[in-house]
């Protein structure tokens, strides 16, 4: 049991921190591929105009 | 025991600050959904985003689309019933995603086609028939699979805010959010479901994380495993044990199932088909890997925090989750996360943490409502239809199918009075179309000789899923088998049949010869 309980809390403890830097990365990355997408979509928009 | 019941859940921290915090949130979630209408203007724009996704974006529409409130409910659930043990799940998941990343098992070959959805890749490569045949299987599986999903969501709202649980307070809630889910993914489409995904990704992400570490600092971490290791013993965390929760045969099946939750399930796939390029894909999924492990390791984590809580802190809880110590019926243990959150989390916190929820549930039934909406649509009524209908009718018509699958989920979620697990009702609905379509993509992505004979017996195939539901495989005589095995079982029937229907059944003239194997 002791060798499944040291498993779960490397597993937890290194899923927290993974996801923390990951969702700092998509979320001030995240807006810039926002930017992108409607300008992308306007382009669409002015061409079939 | 109602009364005493009605006593537990009134017993929150939620107050009307936590209402005006989760009231703003929603306004805003409905004002940027009605802004970006003006972007759909075809079908492409509208159900793909007009394939235009940077992998940040993607990445954050993927794991707000799979990471849904009843997501956090039914694996809250897990752990506390399962403890620890169920970690494995979380972690197969991650493994299963990552592996899909690096490879670009199927999400690759398929951006690299063009498709929009994935029966119309059947279409291309085994004829009309097998697409229509893997679009009603798809939207079969898939509707009846999101129909308890209103429900668990609302269920969690009531236990949080501490809204009586009988009477008018479910169905109130469960009307007014799917009200307002329905209105913005009308109007916007797939434009409108990703700047919301990105907004609820944010939320949420900064709500499971806040939220979990109150728990930690309510509990105590060690606490928390000395609880599980006293009252549940190794089955509490040792998930190859035998006689505990789980065992081999269902890890395999959650392995299998790992791969197919990305690789297979449309809501997932749809992510893929919009993003900018088949590399991008890759990016999106190696990354979203993590989210994957979070989505059920954090809300796992919550519902053993829920058990710890209960135990060490909450006699009266103890009482009606356990009553075997007290006599009577038990409650239903999907309140046990929501009314431990509403009792540990202080005023203005538990407002956000409901917000980032409320923020999960509307993420999930939007793509998942455009999803089947435009499934229909695309592949049912179009190939259907002997004229080609032009984008307006197509969005139209997607518009109106949306309507009505919400209509059905409030009718199924006040109607449904089964007792499965809502993980197993889960995975056996959704069983019903992956099974099959998991044989048919890979034979068809990658075996030259697959054949729309043996692509319609696949699919066929996943039928026998419905077996996995513990009522039905008990009416039939199969109770000796579980879940899991019933699901193996169907699988390796789908790969077979797949196998000898190709080699006895070889398609004749050009279906094989388009360019959709790629070597």
């Amino acid at each position: 049991m002791e060798f499944w309980i040291l498993i779960w809390k490397i597993v937890f403890i290194f899923a927290v921190v993974i996801f923390t830097c990951m969702a700092l990365w998509v979320s001030i990355g995240g807006y810039f591929d926002l930017k992108k997408l409607f300008r992308k979509l306007k382009d669409i928009d002015n061409e079939e105009e | 025991m109602e009364s005493t019941f009605s006593e537990a859940l009134s017993q929150t921290n939620f107050t009307l600050i936590d209402w005006i915090i989760v009231g703003v949130y929603l306004s805003i979630s409905l004002v940027i959904g009605l802004l970006v209408k003006r972007f759909a203007t075809n079908m492409t724009s509208y159900i793909g985003a007009g394939r235009a996704l940077g992998t940040r974006l993607g990445i954050a529409t993927l794991a707000g689309t799979e990471t849904g409130l009843v997501t956090v409910m039914y694996s809250s659930q897990k752990g506390f019933t399962g403890g620890f043990a169920a970690f494995h799940i979380a972690v197969m998941a991650a493994l299963g995603t990552f592996i899909v990343g690096a490879t670009g098992l199927i999400v690759y070959r398929l951006r690299k086609l063009k498709v929009l959805t994935i029966p119309e890749y059947y279409e291309q490569r085994f004829g009309r028939k097998t697409r229509i045949l893997g679009a009603v299987m798809l939207a079969l599986g898939g509707i009846l699979n999101m129909g308890l999903f209103l429900k668990v969501g609302s269920m969690f709202v009531v236990g949080i805010t501490g809204m009586s649980a009988t009477g008018w307070a479910l169905p109130t809630v469960m009307t007014v959010l799917l009200i307002l889910v329905l209105a913005y993914t009308v109007l916007g489409g797939m434009i409108s479901v990703v700047v919301t995904d990105y907004i609820q990704f944010i939320v949420l992400s900064l709500g499971l994380l806040f939220a979990t570490g109150l728990i930690i600092y309510h509990l105590g971490w060690q606490n928390i495993f000395d609880t599980v290791a006293i009252q549940m013993g190794e089955k509490g965390f040792n998930p190859v044990l035998a006689e505990g929760t789980f065992g081999i045969d269902y890890i395999i099946w959650m392995g299998f199932l790992g791969l197919i939750a990305c690789a297979v399930w449309p809501a997932a796939v749809a992510r893929a088909l919009a993003m900018e390029s088949p590399e991008a894909v890759k990016v999106q999924y190696m990354w979203s890997s993590v989210a994957y492990l979070i989505r059920f390791l954090i809300p796992y984590f919550w519902g053993i925090a829920a058990f710890v809580f209960i135990f060490t802190k909450a006699p009266e809880l103890k009482l009606l989750f356990f009553p075997e110590v007290g006599g009577g019926e038990p409650i239903d243990n999907l309140y046990a996360m929501p009314i431990f959150l509403g009792r540990i989390l202080p005023v203005g916190i538990i407002g956000i943490i409901t917000a980032a929820m409320i923020a999960a549930f509307m993420s999930t039934h939007d793509s998942y409502l455009l999803c089947w909406s435009s499934v229909i649509t695309q592949d049912i009524i179009v190939p259907l239809s002997r004229r080609d209908l032009s984008n307006a009718v197509r969005i139209r018509l997607t518009r109106i199918l949306i309507v009505l699958i919400g209509a059905y989920i409030l009718y199924w979620g006040l109607v449904y009075k089964g007792k499965d697990d809502i993980w197993d009702y889960l995975v056996v609905t959704g069983a019903v179309y992956f099974t099959g379509a998991f044989a048919l993509l890979i034979g068809g992505l990658y075996w030259k000789r697959a054949s729309s004979t043996g692509a319609v017996l696949a699919l066929l195939c996943g039928f026998f899923a419905i077996f996995g539901l513990e009522p039905v495989r008990n009416a039939v005589g199969f109770d000796g088998l579980t879940g899991a095995q019933v699901g193996l079982f169907t699988i390796a029937m789908a790969f077979t049949t797949m196998i000898v229907g190709s080699l006895l059944f070889p398609d004749k003239g050009t279906l094989t010869k388009t360019n959709n194997t790629i070597d």
